[in-house]
């Protein structure tokens, strides 16, 4: 049975749009500058990335559930029948708890082209979110091209990992040295 | 029995982080920022030159003389935007944020007063 790589057309039309879409929003949108503290936190930075922190680390938990689910991972038996259901759950799960993080992003901040961080983020946070779409559609399309959700996964995983990096580390970084 | 809760379940967080999208999708057209305070009225003429003082001593060398920007974010015709209430921008110059220093153990809370506001009317 032949896996077309045809099928990938639409997941991956649907996450450009979703990516430039988020892009574009971000662009011609007038940021609020409004910032929400939630209990327990002292600032909007931190919470925001305390929660960036949390997604990060699910998705490492997930993707190290997808490379055992595909056997790439651990012992030669087939994967626990826990698995597959975990890694749905943990991959929505950070995908829940990164929206409140986006939402402020784009919607207090917008897109600010005046500093290289800001801009690295930037891009890296709405590719991340245009390969989330993309994964998700490619994983309920039938019979998906053998090893699209491994790559989409190791690019979601590196794009959120950059976009991290370049905030919510930096934050940390800064509080730890000021 | 218990993947088949275990699917349950992530059902139901689906359909629950579903819903947030949406409703996040929903807020992004809709929820609107409350109007800046009026910030600079109150400030004397005196306290904007300090502030111009100070921010030329201790943020220029970031934030650029006029707050084009530079290591740090723009400030000009921006900040007020960000931080639309000044004891919020007064917290970050006290405590820091991202890569920025605090200036707590440096500035007195009338000089951080007074940089705020000139950061807010004196940088266009």
């Amino acid at each position: 049975m032949s896996r077309r790589p045809a099928v990938l057309a639409v997941p991956l039309g649907l996450g450009a749009v979703t990516a430039l879409a988020l892009g574009l929003y971000s662009s011609i949108h007038e940021p609020t500058g409004r910032d929400f503290v939630l209990t327990g936190f002292d600032s909007t930075a931190s919470w925001k990335s305390a929660l960036a922190s949390a997604t990060v680390f699910l998705v490492l938990v997930q993707m190290t559930l997808g490379l055992r689910l595909t056997g790439r991972l651990g012992p030669r038996r087939p994967p626990p029948p826990w698995a597959a259901d975990v890694h749905r759950l943990v991959g929505t799960v950070a995908f829940g708890i990164s929206i409140p993080v986006v939402f402020h992003c784009i919607w207090a901040l917008g897109y600010q082209s005046d500093n290289s961080r800001v801009v690295v983020h930037s891009l890296f946070g709405f590719v991340a979110y245009g390969l989330y779409v993309a994964k998700i559609l490619t994983a309920r399309s039938d019979e998906p091209p053998e090893r699209s959700l491994a790559v989409l996964g190791s690019l979601l995983g590196f794009a959120l990992l950059a976009a991290w990096w370049s905030s919510a580390l930096v934050f940390y970084a800064g509080t730890a040295t000021s | 029995m218990r993947t088949s809760r275990l699917a349950t379940l992530t059902a139901a967080v689906q359909w629950i982080v579903g819903v947030a999208a949406a409703t996040a999708v929903v807020l992004l057209f809709t929820l609107e920022g409350a109007d800046p305070p009026s910030t600079t009225s109150a400030v004397s003429a005196a306290a904007l030159a300090d502030g111009a003082e100070i921010y030329a001593r201790q943020c220029a060398s970031c934030h650029g003389n006029i707050g084009e920007g530079g290591l740090g974010p723009a400030l000009a015709g921006s900040v007020v935007a960000r931080y639309p209430d000044p004891r919020d921008q007064a917290t970050v110059v006290a405590t820091g944020r991202l890569g920025m220093p605090g200036f707590s153990s440096s500035l007195s809370d009338d000089e951080i007063a007074a940089v705020v506001a000139f950061t807010r009317s004196g940088l266009r």
